[in-house]
């Protein structure tokens, strides 16, 4: 964080010749200083700055700290001549709007290029106060069909739709032909098996919902004691996983708990993961620039330079020749290598 | 709001039940003490044993028994097929349509009613607004919602909008585009084979210690234990909700039906209604969402006042 001149965004540079109308763009999400450094570093064309913690609401209550962090962080981005987009992705409480509202207007008047919503009210609420300013659908928003699209498009001024990470490869290709927005695709992360937005497994265990308070499973509900061999996980008390502490295994959740079910105990919500786009880039066609987002953000600093580095890589590859665009086995190592999965395979084939 | 004109709704039907026994339910369902039914498949468009012709013919017979019926649709809607059946079910605006995929709102606004549905998440007054203007009637509040949050925003809306809250039966907590049934049995989605229909009641995640946490159902997945809001029912209704959601059971809502009947008209208090219906479900009820807590716990007396702002 230190080291960094605070500059005024109205000296920044235009951005790079050509990142305007790049057909593919890289999204990078970024929850620190460091992560919009390194997410800059890397050459992503949009950076998506979320929160670290929960409960974005607290937060807001003392909001100047988070706003410096994000004016910063704007001047970052702009000096780098890259692009971004901040989220108010949580459901607030009608008491919490005024608050967001005048976060909107600082951070649009700071320079911010977009700013990223789920809730109809929160979108029409930041579009009353500046007509002008791009907005973008979060995932929470679970917006799965073209009339949803449509209507955030239409309705709510709205230029980028993230679309959720488990859609299945055929219904994003036929989106990408037709909605009437531009997309973000999931492009690399922690994948969890539900549609963003309509999960309450967390707050059903905990209290702490990704709806409401921006995240689930927090850290400060997880206990996780090694006896022997053994790591047994907690989840505010409840029991989600036991398993050898030598075989590597996902962050905590309430998603990637080990269950029984019948007779048998398992990963019990444990899906596929979806296609890795990265091996199917030039095969995704749509008439408007498709974003990929990567959110490396549990990972550790130099995974997150590796990851953002192998999917630039892949685009720049892609808009240069998509007819002799090949996945490199050394991309292939990074992509698949992760500590931050799903307990079940990178799978490269179909989503279920 | 006074409790004896508060109406009563049965929610839609959770579960793969078979043909018959969804006929014979909601030929049950018009002798039962409720006022608005919901019909349709909620969960996963694939899995509708009735052809929408069939579901309009409850609907007219429910509809001379005296009942509302409206039909509700699943959230995550994928194909324009989909989308296009939840809009045919409105019958041409003759029945209202719950919504829980924002895509609907567009197609339906200014052609049926609107039931703005549980799964938009409503939280702040702005949405409701925002709602309002798509032609909603009425909303459902989320099953997450807390007392003093449902009170701020049901408080000071316009006669056009009803509130209902949910007060009874197991809180459907996630949807995932894919589905755990044909997971589990190694199908793809696209050839499902119907695997749901195995599990009418969806299939028991509990956690290595024996504690039931979850339901599987297809693309669905329900509280291990059911929510019950009948000890806080003149608090609920004090909070602003004109009508209350009893979701269907597995055996036995005519008699939870009648329990809430009963403590809605002051002839049992909630506490017993509470008592009786735990007694019919077997099992206990949870209220931790509407105190504010984690959904999964029981909270008997509240020894601070909800964390919500």
């Amino acid at each position: 964080m230190s080291g960094s001149k605070h500059t005024p965004s109205s000296s920044r540079p235009p951005p790079p010749a050509g990142a305007e109308r790049a057909r593919l763009q890289l999204t990078a999400a970024a929850s620190c200083l460091d992560d919009v450094r390194r997410a800059v570093g890397a050459g992503a064309d949009w950076i998506n700055l979320t929160q670290r913690s929960l409960c974005f609401d607290r937060r807001l209550r003392d909001r100047d700290p988070w706003l410096r962090e994000c004016e910063e962080a704007i001047a970052i981005v702009h000096r780098g001549g890259r692009r971004i987009a901040i989220a108010f992705a949580a459901r607030y409480g009608t008491r919490e709007l005024p608050r967001v509202a005048q976060a909107a207007v600082r951070l649009a008047d700071a320079g911010a290029d977009a700013l990223i919503a789920a809730d109809l009210g929160t979108l029409d609420l930041i579009r009353g106060e500046r007509p002008g300013l791009a907005l973008h659908v979060s995932p929470q928003a679970s917006a799965t069909n073209r009339d949803a699209v449509s209507l955030y498009a239409m309705h709510f001024g709205v230029s980028r739709v993230a679309l959720p990470a488990s859609l299945p490869l055929a219904r994003m290709r036929h989106l990408l032909a037709v909605a009437p927005a531009e997309l973000e695709l999931f492009g690399h992360g922690s994948y969890g098996s539900m549609l963003e937005g309509q999960c309450a497994l967390s707050s059903w265990i905990t209290g702490i919902s990704v709806g409401r308070d921006g995240g689930c499973s927090p850290a400060r509900v997880i206990h996780v004691h090694r006896s022997g061999r053994t790591l047994t996980s907690r989840l505010n008390g409840v029991l989600i996983d036991v398993r050898p502490a030598d075989v590597p295994g996902s962050v905590p959740a309430a998603c990637r708990g080990r269950y029984q079910v019948g007779r048998s105990s398992s990963y019990a919500f444990g899906m596929r993961r979806p296609e890795n786009l990265v091996e199917i880039l030039p095969s995704l066609a749509s008439p408007r620039p498709i974003a990929f987002r990567v959110v490396t953000t549990a990972g550790g600093p130099e995974r997150q330079r590796e990851m953002l580095a192998v999917w630039r890589a892949a685009i720049d590859a892609c808009l240069d020749d998509p007819s002799r665009f090949a996945l490199r086995p050394e991309w292939r190592r990074v992509l698949e290598e992760d500590g931050d999965m799903l307990p079940c395979t990178a799978s490269t084939t179909g989503h279920r | 709001m006074s409790a004896a004109t508060v109406r009563i709704s049965l929610g839609p039907l959770a579960f793969p039940w078979a043909r018959d026994r969804v006929l014979a339910f909601y030929e049950e369902a018009a002798a039962w003490p409720v006022d608005i039914v919901c019909l349709g498949e909620a969960v996963c468009a694939k899995r509708s044993r009735l052809a929408a012709r069939e579901w309009l013919d409850i609907a007219k017979r429910l509809e001379s028994a005296g009942r509302e019926a409206v039909f509700s649709s699943p959230p995550g809607l994928e194909t324009p097929g989909e989308l296009h059946l939840a809009q045919s079910l409105a019958d041409g605006g003759r029945y209202a349509v719950e919504v829980n995929d924002v895509g609907l709102l567009a197609r339906l606004r200014g052609r049926a009613p609107i039931v703005a549905g549980p799964h938009l998440h409503v939280f702040n007054a702005a949405t409701l607004r925002t709602l309002i203007r798509w032609g909603a009637c009425r909303w459902v509040a989320p099953y997450e919602i807390d007392a003093p949050t449902l009170k701020e925003l049901a408080a000071g809306l316009p006669s056009c909008l009803e509130t209902e809250a949910f007060v009874l039966g197991t809180v459907p907590l996630a949807y995932s585009t894919g589905c755990f049934a044909a997971a589990r049995r190694g199908l793809d989605r696209k050839d499902c084979g119907y695997a749901c229909g195995d599990a009418p009641e969806g299939e028991a995640v509990k956690s290595l210690e024996g504690e039931a946490l979850f339901v599987q159902d297809g693309k669905q997945t329900l509280s291990g234990r059911p929510a019950g809001l009948l000890a806080e029912l003149p608090a609920v209704i004090a909070a602003g909700a004109s009508v209350v959601r009893v979701q269907p059971l597995a055996r036995g809502t005519g008699e939870v039906l009648r329990a809430v009947r009963d403590a809605l008209e002051g002839r049992l208090t909630g506490a017993a209604a509470l008592e009786a219906t735990e007694a019919i479900l077997g099992c206990r009820t949870a209220n931790g969402f509407w105190h504010g807590g984690a959904g999964m716990e029981q909270v008997v007396v509240p020894l601070w006042p909800s964390r919500r702002p």
